[in-house]
């Protein structure tokens, strides 16, 4: 099972138009509900009047906050959210009123009959704005939400010593996850009890944060996961599901709410974007001595995931290299702009920008070519990170970086012709599989029945990256048995165990690790219960294709189901259950030195781009994509994940960006915010390095997000390659390259001086 | 309610009738790709819509004593296909190939397109060039209206359809001298409105070495597809070389005066990508003469 | 209120009769009045791709379309691709080839290789990528959805009859 490219054990019900997303979940007597969202970026309330729609015929029910049984603030890590705001709205599209009718159209017109009485306050769009002395309180607590350093070593003492240094700022912009399913959520209500319906990443935190806003024990609410449609760190937290069990309870009928797309744009959490000051300062042999790191960011009107974001960001900002000082410091500010959270990548996409740039910068100053200079600094086994953390054996960068130098060899690189240009760049990283410094084990239980299949629950939904299909794998391989005999339940609060949050890439290797643990436990059970049966030692029992059978004497074998029956007689359970929680050390609050994840994914990615120098516009020609996974569970799993990536990353660098005018999204649909399609993609070459983790299922890590990090920098060092410019700000739009090549002069390679702004 | 009533008529008779009937409250419909969304998102209302592409004598495509012919129940699709257009009017054929996506391009037709009244359609911006006229039947009559005369202001046409049915749309044959190009710009390379398109006609003298006419629409640069006439007087009589190309190109592109946009570009970006992409596609037309 | 209409499509194969309000839209009257959830709903203005059906032949977007404008017509959504418990030669190449993530484009990507298919039935690369141009995919990178309708259309070629899931099932390759 390990190793093989397995067919997605969910695929035949998406085919076949039968798997059921949350907008596709009706009950007899619906309700349905609408939101209506402020539209100023800052205001108090100072009145809400619902008369006139409650009036309108079909309404059921118009809610504002006074209608919250529980409590009204939601968030992960700091509750300063409103499910329906009471004091004050603090962006454009911040939920006020909701009404809940018999049909969609009844519910849309009872909207525009909502009056609100707003006290506008200034609106604040920039971190710099939001940090000035003078500036509005966007929340009681000030305008600075998190601010965390990373400190190794003596950065100053380390640039003093450098032969060269050189700083640039980088600016990363706003981007969009757009997801294909907008979310959605029904509710129920039978019994007492709450049954909600909604795409989640984290069902058993969303059952115990809605059951805080409706002021029930979590036991009265119960979240299945229906289909998901994408999540890439979203869907979760305030999303439709709350509100339909909002009306739902207080109505005690079904509950239906859908978001549109302009409203997904305008509710949903966005990647924070990013400005980044950086100064390296390395030997003349190219040795990198230290890093300074400045990090502002823009995290909206909410606190959401800003800080996770934030110590993902200042850990993995001095790159995949080992570097003996460090300094990064990292602030996540408040403004009245749309809510960021979390989106694949935490913000390392981000950072990885700006050391990757620095590194090409470094590399064409003292003459050393891109693969070079990263083999010397790269991180390997026994290496220390930023954080003082001692890597294991599973690092495999060289590997990826050498076989992107190979690959780009082997293809080569076009000649000019015309007004084009052609070049290639890299870019590496590495990421952190897991949750950050703090303890988060995935949990799983698995059990056989009297029909010798086996049934694994999950508290992880599948949100189409393939965490169903692998887990299964894991423990199908174990239990020595075809995927189809290992049922997955997975999401559904009422049965599946708290497995953590689908983030960090961390399913494969902390979920996995305890399927496999699971499936261990269960084989073990069951295979004392065989032997009893046999009368044989369990150490001379195989497992293969549903039976027990001695080694040496493979006819006198038993089938699971028999040996199931055999458990349950002898009063045992047929149940195995597996925790893993990786192995970790707290983070220092003042350096954040420590371990803070369980391991690591490498990469290295190579981008072939043709630049129109006349018009600035850029075609990405080939990505060559190497990944250290630790071990593929499922090659063409981690292979669609690569390819799914790179359009990510396509787009993320040349394409994307959410268009802020005061606060409102001037671009909220898919006409004019540019994710790429089938004629925008390169081909793309997959391989994959497998320095197999020790701790890991079958040597397994991660790859969801790690898939995505190297792809932009990779472009942006291609169009460094291939033109001499160097863009340090996302996205490198079309008129952006325009303007840089209409101003740039000839640049001969100069001898580097001590200090160097490039 | 979105609207009221739909009815699909079989003929233009049947169709001026149901306007009639709605007394300014009906609206003609063809693929629904623009009318649908502006409806749903009450950019207007309307009670009964009528849905011309069940009608017959409006789905051809044909030649006609020197004039290509197109009915209003043509989709791009067909149009992009088609061999006729193909020969005689490569610029048409290939900016309806570029409309929208394929689905769009099933559904959209080309008069549609010009009923739209957008400064940047791609079916329109080639029948600009290629100087077409639209046949518009109304209780009064029929009349023909040339392209420039269809737009009233952006997403307005001059054509009223909650009274009239545009029927058709026709150009004159250009002939074995006549050449057509069409170009686009744009953020990505499907779904995607554009940054700048154009078309170019040229037609040469019997000499193959002069320009005898030449005409160029751009858009989105004014409030209707837009013909830089100056640049067409300059190319007129003139010898080809790659400086008049040049310096057709520039003039285009000073008298288009783009203005900033927050989703295009700025002016001085928009102005040399017309200067630019302009010059490009005459060079390609002329094929290095 | 205005009354409902009549309306008569050949659905997936069959003749339906069905009344809708005249401003049902054909995605709504799929979804919600015949419980065919399977065409999906992604930004209902045409700019996704995600809610394709094929419509007297031809590749078009459900959420732009009047309901009443299908009298008439024969529409094809995912459901009707193929009997219950066999599986299209297209979506047995998305399985094989690992092209369904997510899946919520799946259906429109289906749909829309099925009209090209049935229309040019050994397309090349170019002709594939232009025919899913309009069917946005935030997953996959459209990489193996492309190989997957590349690898259908080789089969398709090669033998066009529908066949049971047990029986693709087993033929996974090891």
């Amino acid at each position: 099972m390990i190793g093989r490219s397995v067919p997605r054990v969910d695929a035949f019900g998406k085919l076949t138009g039968t798997a059921l997303y949350a907008g596709d979940v009706s009950f007899p007597g619906m309700l349905h509900l609408k939101i209506l969202r402020s539209d100023r970026p800052h205001a108090k309330i100072l009145e809400i009047r619902t008369e006139e729609a409650e009036k309108h015929p079909g309404v059921v029910a118009v809610f504002t906050s006074r209608d919250i049984p529980g409590t009204n603030r939601i968030g992960g890590e700091k509750k300063d959210q409103p499910v329906l705001c009471d004091d004050k709205v603090r962006f454009v599209g911040d939920p006020v009123a909701m009404v809940a009718a018999e049909t969609p159209e009844s519910a849309e017109r009872a909207i525009s009959l909502i009056r609100v009485d707003y006290e506008d306050l200034p609106g604040i769009f920039s971190p710099e704005d939001a940090l000035l002395p003078e500036a509005v309180r966007i929340h009681e607590t000030g305008n600075v939400l998190v601010e965390r350093t990373v400190l190794k070593g003596d950065p100053d003492q380390g640039l003093k010593d450098s032969e060269v240094v050189i700083t640039n700022t980088y600016r990363t912009q706003m981007v969009e996850h757009a997801y294909l399913e907008p979310e959605a959520g029904v509710a129920n209500y039978e019994e007492g009890r709450l049954t909600v319906w909604m795409p989640s990443k984290y069902s058993h935190a969303d059952r115990a944060e809605l059951a805080g806003v409706l002021g029930v024990p979590r036991d009265k609410v119960r979240i299945i996961n229906a289909t998901i449609g994408g999540y890439f760190g979203d869907k979760t937290s305030l999303s439709p599901g709350y509100y339909a069990a909002l009306a739902s309870q207080k109505t005690k009928r079904p509950s239906k709410m859908v978001y549109t797309r302009e409203e997904s744009f305008f509710a949903s959490r966005k990647r924070h974007p990013f400005v980044i000051h950086y100064t390296t300062g390395a030997t003349r042999e190219g040795r990198i001595l230290a890093v300074k790191v400045e990090i502002t960011a823009d995290t909206g009107a909410y606190a959401h995931s800003g800080s996770t974001v934030l110590l993902k960001s200042v850990i993995h900002a001095a790159g995949p290299y080992e570097i003996p000082h460090v300094l990064v410091r990292g602030r996540f500010v408040y403004t009245n702009n749309p809510v960021s959270g979390s989106m694949r990548g935490l913000g390392v996409p981000q950072v990885a920008v700006a050391h990757e740039s620095q590194m090409d910068i470094l590399a064409e100053l003292l003459h050393l070519d891109p693969f070079e200079i990263r083999l010397k600094n790269g991180l390997k086994p026994g290496s220390l990170t930023a954080t003082g953390q001692r890597l294991g054996e599973s690092v495999g960068l060289a590997e990826t970086i050498q076989k992107v130098r190979d690959e780009i060899s082997r293809i080569g690189t076009p000649g000019s012709s015309g007004s084009k240009r052609y070049g290639w760049g890299i870019g590496a990283m590495f990421y952190g599989i897991g949750l950050v410094g703090r303890s988060n084990p995935g949990i799983t239980r698995i059990e056989a029945d009297d029909t010798g299949e086996f049934t694994l629950y999950t508290g992880i939904g599948d949100g189409g990256q393939g965490s169903s299909t692998i887990l299964n794998q894991i423990a199908a391989e174990v239990l020595g048995c075809p995927t189809e005999e290992v049922r997955l339940v997975a999401g559904d609060t009422d049965c599946c165990p708290d497995s953590g949050v689908a983030a960090g890439s961390r399913v494969t290797y902390i979920v996995g690790r305890s399927v496999q643990i699971a499936a261990q436990k269960l084989k073990g059970l069951l295979q004392e219960a065989a032997a009893s049966l046999i009368e044989i030692a369990p150490e001379d029992l195989r497992l293969e294709e549903g039976f027990f059978f001695p080694a040496e004497a493979p006819h006198r074998r038993v089938s699971i189901a028999q040996v199931v029956r055999r458990l349950k007689e002898e009063g045992g359970a047929p149940i195995g259950e597996g925790v893993f929680d990786p192995e970790m050390k707290a983070l220092d609050p003042r350096t954040t030195q420590g371990h803070p994840v369980g391991t690591y994914a490498f990469a290295t990615q190579g981008a072939l781009i043709s630049l129109d120098m006349d018009s600035g516009e850029v075609q990405v020609l080939c990505v060559v994509a190497c990944h250290d996974v630790g071990k593929a569970i499922n090659p063409a799993n981690v292979t669609g994940q690569i390819e799914g990536a790179v359009s990510m990353g396509l787009g993320y660098s040349l394409m994307e960006e959410v268009l802020l005018q005061d606060g409102v999204i001037r671009n909220p649909c898919f006409s004019e915010y540019f994710i790429p399609t089938s004629l925008d993609m390169p081909v793309i070459y997959s391989h994959l390095v497998e320095a197999a983790e020790a701790s890991g299922p079958f040597g397994a890590k991660g790859v969801g997000e790690p898939a995505l990090i190297p792809t932009s920098p990779a472009i942006l060092n291609a169009i460094g390659a291939a033109a001499g410019i160097r863009v340090k700000e996302l996205p490198a739009t079309p008129e952006a390259l325009w303007r840089r090549l209409i101003s740039a002069p000839e640049r001969p390679i100069e001898e580097p001086s001590r200090e160097e702004s490039i | 309610m979105n609207w009221v009533a739909y009815r699909k008529p079989e003929s233009i008779v049947e169709a001026l009738a149901l306007l009639d009937e709605a007394a300014g409250r009906g609206r003609v419909m063809a693929g629904g790709t623009d009318l649908i969304p502006q409806l749903r998102q009450r950019e207007y209302g309307a009670d009964l819509l009528v849905d011309i592409t069940g009608i017959e004598e409006l789905k051809h495509i044909r030649e006609d004593d020197g004039w290509i012919q197109i009915g209003a129940a043509v989709t791009h699709a067909e149009v992009a296909k088609n061999s006729l257009i193909r020969k005689e009017a490569r610029a048409l054929a290939e900016g309806c190939a570029q409309v929208g996506s394929p689905q769009i391009r099933n559904m959209a037709t080309l008069v549609g397109n010009v009923i739209s009244a957008q400064p940047a359609a791609d079916g329109a911006i080639p029948l600009t060039a290629l100087e077409a006229e639209i046949k518009v039947a109304s209780k009064a009559g029929e009349r023909w209206v040339s392209m420039e005369e269809t737009y009233r202001e952006v997403g307005v046409s001059s054509v009223d359809a909650s009274r009239e049915l545009a029927t058709m749309v026709r150009f004159k044959k250009l002939g074995g001298k006549g050449q057509t190009r069409f170009f686009r710009m744009c953020r990505r390379k499907a779904l995607a409105l554009p940054i700048l398109n154009g078309a170019v006609v040229i037609l040469l003298d019997s000499s193959l070495k002069r320009i005898q006419e030449a005409r160029i629409a751009l858009g989105p640069v004014a409030e209707k597809p837009f013909r830089p006439r100056d640049a067409e007087a300059y190319l007129q009589s003139k010898e080809i070389s790659p400086e008049i190309i040049l310096e057709a190109a520039r003039i285009a592109s000073v008298q288009a005066n783009p203005r900033t946009s927050l989703l295009r570009g700025s002016d001085a970006y928009r102005k040399e990508m017309i200067r630019l992409y302009l010059a490009r596609t005459i060079q390609d037309l002329l094929g290095g003469r | 209120m205005a009354d409902l209409k009549k309306l008569r499509l050949k659905l997936n194969g069959t003749w339906r009769e069905v009344e809708t309000r005249p401003d049902r839209i054909l995605l709504d009257l799929l979804r919600e009045d015949l419980g065919l959830t399977g065409t999906k709903k992604g930004c209902e203005r045409g700019e996704c791709g995600a809610c394709t059906v094929i419509m007297n032949g031809q590749a078009v977007l459900a959420c732009l379309i009047p309901a009443l404008k299908a009298d008439g017509a024969e529409i094809l959504t995912v459901e009707g691709m193929a009997p219950k418990d066999r599986l299209h030669p297209l979506q047995q190449a998305f399985w094989e080839e690992g092209a369904v993530q997510c899946g919520y484009c799946t259906p429109g990507m289906l749909l829309s290789a099925k009209a090209l298919l049935d229309e040019n039935p050994e397309p090349g690369v170019e002709e594939v990528k232009k025919a899913i141009s309009g069917n946005l995919c935030r997953c996959t990178g459209y990489t193996k959805i492309i190989a997957a309708i590349l690898a259908a259309s080789d089969k398709m070629h090669k033998e066009s009859r529908m066949r049971p899931v047990e029986e693709i099932e087993k033929e996974v390759p090891e």
